[in-house]
């Protein structure tokens, strides 16, 4: 198979994982949104009490969101690097092209595999 | 080369659904301590209220008792100046003390049939000690207060009504006599005292209910005089 199928496969494996990281943390926040909503307009049959309490949850449930978004925009970092290895590799031949190949599995076995 | 290829790109694939199962457990972790949290927290304020609850209610029985108590010191309180007020008419009423006898009925009569009949009956119950002192009582059996011995004697004797919750302002619902009363018009005192008026041989009396019983007393037998009130016989 040609590096650059290898590439697409590996770029659109990324993709599809940012796109469900994504919907994970709009849900999360979401939900979040939400307790906090239904808390400051008493729907929630809590004691006044705890009004604070679950304000302050719903907050961290939000704030939950920010593990899928690191893995967001660490997946995005390594699409950019490689779509730049895969560049240079177009752009190259002979030995270059051959050790650039290298280096890209080098890169996918360390950076996808040891993630 | 390629099957070596392929093999990384195939763990590459399954690392990334570890990954996405790794986010799950992770995001899980602070939710389920924020339910924990809630839970626990829930649990600590529906205690806390319920102990509320009970102390409201403590509270509230503790304020009835303290009502109850404070009730029942007025009423001490007011049985004790009963008592200080029995005590100075047992030393000071002594010597004020009217005595009268048949004698009279005669004069009385022709003039004041009913007053006279009035005066024989209130002469017959002091002789015998017939009825007694009792703040508030209304009947010869339980006794009577000042007032509701004078309302009782009106309504047995006159052609005026006294109602059962008049007997306390009878100053107020009587006609007012002036300066100048008729026998048997009453005579109002301080502290309540309501006594009938009468005359013999020109010197005034009156005879009613006081604290240490029925007695018929001179004019001016003590506490001062605030008016009279005229009854139609």
């Amino acid at each position: 198979m040609d590096v650059d199928l290898y590439i697409n496969q590996i770029i659109s494996t990324y993709k599809s994982s940012i796109r469900f990281r994504l919907g994970f943390a709009a849900l999360i926040v979401f939900a979040g949104v939400l307790i906090i909503l239904l808390n400051a307009f008493n729907i929630l049959a809590f004691p006044e009490q705890m009004k604070s309490l679950v304000s302050v949850s719903g907050t961290l449930v939000s704030s939950i969101c920010a593990f899928p978004i690191k893995e967001i925009v660490d997946r995005r970092n390594r699409i950019k690097l490689i779509n730049v290895l895969s560049q240079q590799y177009k752009n190259s031949e002979g030995k270059d092209k051959q050790k650039l190949e290298e280096l890209i599995w080098k890169f996918i076995e360390k950076n996808t595999l040891g993630s | 080369m390629e099957n070596q290829n392929e093999k990384i790109l195939g763990k590459f694939q399954a690392e990334e659904k570890k990954s996405r199962s790794r986010m799950f457990k992770y995001s899980s972790i602070p939710l389920i301590i924020t339910i924990i949290l809630i839970v626990v927290s829930y649990l600590a304020v529906d205690d806390a209220n319920k102990q509320v609850k009970d102390l409201k209610v403590q509270k509230q029985n503790l304020e009835m008792t303290i009502g109850e108590l404070s009730n029942d010191l007025s009423i001490k309180s007011d049985s004790l100046a009963e008592m200080n007020k029995i005590l100075e008419l047992a030393i000071n009423y002594k010597d004020k003390r009217y005595s009268f006898n048949y004698s009279i009925d005669k004069q009385l009569y022709s003039r004041y049939p009913k007053q006279s009949r009035m005066l024989s009956e209130m002469r017959d119950l002091i002789d015998v000690n017939a009825v007694k002192w009792h703040l508030g009582g209304n009947s010869i059996d339980k006794g009577f207060d000042s007032p509701s011995f004078a309302a009782y004697m009106i309504n047995k004797f006159s052609n005026t009504s006294i109602s059962a919750n008049e007997r306390y302002r009878m100053r107020e619902t009587l006609p007012d006599a002036g300066t100048e009363p008729e026998v048997g018009d009453v005579v109002f005192y301080e502290h309540g005292y309501a006594m009938f008026y009468f005359e013999y041989e020109g010197e005034p009396f009156v005879v009613g209910m006081t604290p240490i019983g029925l007695a018929s007393l001179t004019l001016e037998f003590g506490p001062k005089r605030i008016g009279y009130g005229s009854i139609t016989y």
